[in-house]
């Protein structure tokens, strides 16, 4: 019973929730103590799903490695992807062609969006409101048919390739992608008036599970968790990678860090990426898609660091060069995992039922956490 | 003609002598009734709930087990009946299995003071409000020893959440129905209902059938509402299904059972339901009579009072109740008693007084 | 930044309270339209699989497939690479030498697999292997059904793996001749 070392009060109640827990999202492990319905403190524990994923890649070697990163995030898995890629290009000095650049903006925006549209459904499933994860996620089935014409899976799409993406646009996916980017946002004034804007959610969401911006920063956390608390950082913006310079959109920051703040924050991104797309879709040059790389791939001796706005924060990918085929070390950074270190301060004082909405709100994967 | 006389003979030489022996059977024979019509009526709801949830959430829902998949309760029903019965080992043995017959059982009791249609009742009681209220809030007992007897910390949970849910949504719930009492100025259900064949100010229309529906009175509209909304909390469904909140308390009160003690529970649960929206139907929406004409002639016979509309005012009511819950998210415990302390509470007070001035001043 | 703006309540606690009660009123009869529209007015989007079916793009990937040149032979060189680079070793490939008839009536030895097998249950299908083969003869296509509650059957040989349908967007494009196809059927 790690961080429970002191014997529980009569009154108290130690409580286990998870590995299987409906709503822990995964094989997490939540030790609670109780007083009724209120959390006096709260332990995560994790772990279960530790897949060695950085020892994989250090052994396979980076063209080998390089399906994996589906399998960390595997809600947003093009994020990954790119930033495993980013690191080997960095480190190799690869050239990327245009067009890649411009199709790794607009698949990890769409899935982007798909990554989102999971976290308003689940979050939503979490409070209660069981009809809105259906509703999600019937879009988010058209985005993911979309990445089924585009690299021929839904989520473990191994789109993107170091040095470029795997497929090009097949003909006819442009105008799908626009219609499946109307649709998705003419559903999200719906999404507002079944979930957001209800009194009983507003009930639940508003105000709960507050985080300062000084938490975040000092635990690390990144992406809409962290800007939900005001910390104004997007990679995207504040240390582009592909071709996000060129490209117009707002970093969405919320005020008081609370369940709604983290919620509405991601429903603006939803938007910001609808916009991102049809950018992307605009602005996609002609050429080619991938540089050729040499059979035996090696990346030489030195370090890279290739990091990605992810869906649930920076997804970053620190590589150590020998020369040889994989890197020698490889640490995955991964946004969850460090998201996850503020539920604990952020749980105590809460009620039972605040737990599933505070830990939706955050929006772990539990296989990017455990790796 | 025959084997009429062969079945005549054979109803006559087996009910009569057995009626003769035991002249009380003839009282099982509504109980009979009530308890078919509640487990088909199970059945059919859990298949609604299936088909409404689907309808709302995109889906198809069942399909496979007869027309659009109606037996798929059924097949379920047998499913569970088959299932290893497991009771776990720290559990209070005697309690956990009687418990949700204690739930049960209520559930179906209450139907006997139900009037179904003209005459269609059980026990005209002259206290059958009375009774229906203080029978019916028996099950939550079942509840609470079934979330103690578990030994597992979430039905514990479950159950308590119950037992402070179901306690304090009875007041509001008694107090909407004070309101009937007063302008109906009985507790039979019968008469209740017959009282509300016009003749007093109404918000609808006068002169229509349905102008003497309590829910078209000021007090009775307000009553309605509060009633409909306590009676979610009552049957744990969206937005009050706290004791078997499934996202925090895993399966609530019960989480540890499985095969037909958990089938019993979901027979209570769902009988319950079909139970307030038929109480609200009878208390507040005329229960029987028709909105149409209440004595029909020739064709329109079929649309007079009847049977049929209780069940119609009834599927609505339930539809009503299942589109909310598939709408609205669950509140938290404190605000689940803030909702009823703080707003549904104060709102019936008010409610009764308003009441008062309209039976002084209308008449009943 | 545009938010949904925050809930706003009266100081007055009485005004607050009918607020309240107005405003869950009025949101839970907002998400009862949402609701009741989609129940009504919006078209089902599940499909009742085994008996409907939707199509698969042609870039799914499932299981695999071996060319084969038009006397029926695996075009497949057994060089080995798709074997090397999969990431699963779910490939095993070995070599034998074989002596072939060209159109033109010359013999000559080639390079055969003598045992091709992939195991199937291993594979991730991440298609590297489909990438990697230099005569383009191993390909992913959209034949999933082959799914079996007995692991080792998943083991397929060259001859399960020469099925013709269906094609995969190799094929497609190379009998459409059309590359700008791809994508849709
Ligand atoms: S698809 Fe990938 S995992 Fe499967 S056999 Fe080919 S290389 Fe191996
Ligand atoms: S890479 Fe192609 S040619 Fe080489 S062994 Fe594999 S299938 Fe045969």
């Amino acid at each position: 019973m790690q961080g429970h070392a002191e014997p529980v009060h009569h009154e108290e109640m130690l409580i286990n929730m998870g590995p299987q827990h409906p709503s822990t999202h995964g094989v997490l492990r939540l030790l609670l103590r109780l007083r009724g319905e209120v959390i006096e403190s709260a332990r995560f524990v994790i772990g279960y799903l530790h897949r060695c994923h950085e020892q994989l890649t250090e052994q396979n070697g980076w063209i080998r490695a390089m399906p994996l990163p589906d399998r960390l995030d595997y809600l947003s898995p093009i994020t990954s992807e790119w930033a495993m890629a980013l690191a080997a290009e960095r480190l190799a000095q690869v050239e990327v062609p245009e067009r890649a650049e411009w199709l790794r903006v607009l698949s990890s925006e769409l899935y982007r969006i798909a990554s989102h549209l999971v976290f308003v459904g689940t979050f939503a499933m979490d409070v209660g409101a069981t009809t809105m994860f259906l509703y999600t996620f019937r879009e988010r089935e058209l985005l993911l048919d979309i990445f089924e014409k585009l690299s021929g899976q839904r989520m473990t799409c191994h789109y993107i390739r170091v040095g470029g993406v795997g497929w090009d646009l097949p003909s006819g996916l442009d105008a799908e992608i626009r219609r499946v980017l109307k649709t998705v946002e003419s559903r999200l004034p719906e999404y507002d008036d079944v979930f957001t804007n209800n009194r009983v959610a507003r009930a639940r969401i508003e105000g709960v599970g507050t985080m300062s911006a000084e938490r975040c920063r000092a635990f690390g956390a990144s992406g809409p968790v962290a800007r939900a608390s005001g910390v104004d950082f997007d990679l995207r913006r504040d240390a582009p990678y592909g071709v996000y310079d060129k490209l117009d959109f707002d970093v969405v920051t919320g005020e008081r860090g609370d369940c709604l703040d983290r919620l509405t924050c991601r429903t603006m991104e939803i938007r910001e990426s609808i916009k991102l797309c049809r950018q992307a879709l605009d602005g996609l040059p002609e050429g080619d898609i991938r540089t050729k790389l040499p059979a035996r791939f090696k990346t030489p001796e030195g370090v890279a660091y290739g990091a990605v706005e992810g869906g649930r924060g920076e997804c970053g990918y620190f590589a150590i060069g020998d020369g040889g085929e994989a890197p020698y070390r490889l640490k995955i950074r991964s946004g969850c995992f460090s998201n996850l270190h503020l539920i604990e301060k952020a749980l105590a004082g809460w009620k039972l039922a605040d737990v599933v909405a505070i830990l939706g709100s955050i929006d772990i994967v539990l296989g990017d956490v455990d790796r | 003609m025959e084997e009429r006389g062969w079945l005549e003979s054979l109803v006559n030489g087996l009910v009569q002598p057995l009626y003769d022996a035991v002249p009380w059977i003839v009282h099982l024979v509504p109980l009979l009734w009530i308890l078919v019509l509640v487990a088909v009526s199970v059945l059919i709801l859990i298949w609604a709930e299936r088909k409404v949830s689907a309808d709302i959430q995109s889906r198809v829902g069942p399909l496979h087990h007869g027309p659009i998949g109606v037996f798929q309760s059924v097949w379920d029903a047998l499913k569970l009946l088959t299932k290893e019965d497991t009771i776990p080992r720290q559990a209070d043995r005697l309690v956990f299995c009687i418990a949700p017959f204690i739930a049960f059982v209520p559930a179906v009791l209450v139907y006997v003071v139900i009037p179904f249609g003209k005459g269609w009742i059980a026990a005209d009681l002259n206290v059958g409000l009375w009774y229906l209220l203080s029978v019916g809030s028996l099950g939550v007992v079942g509840v609470i020893v079934a979330g103690w007897a578990s030994n597992n910390k979430w039905s514990l949970l479950g159950g308590m959440r119950a037992a402070a849910q179901l306690i304090t949504y009875e007041i509001p719930m008694f107090l909407s129905v004070v309101v009937v009492i007063m302008m109906a100025g009985t507790l039979s259900m019968d008469d209740i209902v017959r009282n509300q064949a016009g003749g007093r100010w109404s918000l609808a229309p006068p002169e229509t059938p349905f102008a003497g529906w309590y829910c078209f009175t000021i007090p009775g509209l307000i009553a309605s509402v509060l009633y409909l909304v306590a009676a979610l909390a009552e049957v744990n469904r969206q937005p009050f299904d706290l004791p078997e909140a499934e996202s925090e308390l895993v399966s609530g009160f019960n989480t540890e059972y499985s095969g037909m003690r958990f089938a019993i529970f979901f027979l209570a649960e769902f009988s319950n339901t079909a139970l307030v929206a038929g109480i609200a139907a009878t208390i507040f929406f005329g229960g029987w009579s028709s909105p149409i004409v209440s004595e029909g002639e020739g064709i329109w016979q079929i649309f007079g009072d009847g049977i049929v509309w209780y069940f119609v005012k009834i599927t609505a009511l339930i539809y009503g109740m299942m589109w909310v819950k598939w709408t609205l998210p669950r509140v938290r415990i404190d605000q689940m008693l803030q909702v009823a302390w703080k707003g549904l509470i104060p709102l019936a007070l008010i409610n009764v007084a308003i009441a008062v001035a309209h039976v002084a001043w209308v008449g009943p | 930044m545009g938010h949904v703006p925050r809930t706003q309540v009266s100081s007055n606690p009485i005004i607050a309270f009918f607020q309240y009660v107005w405003s869950s009123l009025i949101t839970a009869a907002k998400g009862l339209r949402v609701t009741g529209y989609n129940a009504w007015l919006r078209e089902r989007v599940t499909v009742a699989y085994p008996k409907q079916e939707l199509d698969l793009s042609l870039r799914t990937r499932a299981k695999h497939r071996v060319l084969v040149d038009d006397t029926g032979d695996p075009i497949c060189i057994a060089c080995g690479q798709c074997q090397r680079i999969c990431p699963d070793h779910c490939i095993l490939v070995t070599r034998k030498k074989v002596t072939v008839t060209t159109p033109e009536g010359e013999e000559k030895q080639v390079n055969r697999p003598d045992e091709f097998v992939i195991d199937l249950a291993r594979c991730m299908y991440c298609n590297l292997c489909a990438e990697v083969c230099p005569v383009d003869c191993l390909h992913l296509t959209r034949d999933f059904k082959y799914s079996s509650g007995d692991v080792h059957t998943m083991r397929i040989e060259l001859e399960g793996l020469l099925r013709p349908e269906p094609l995969s967007e190799y094929e497609a494009n190379q009998t459409d001749g059309a590359d700008d196809e791809g994508g849709e059927e």
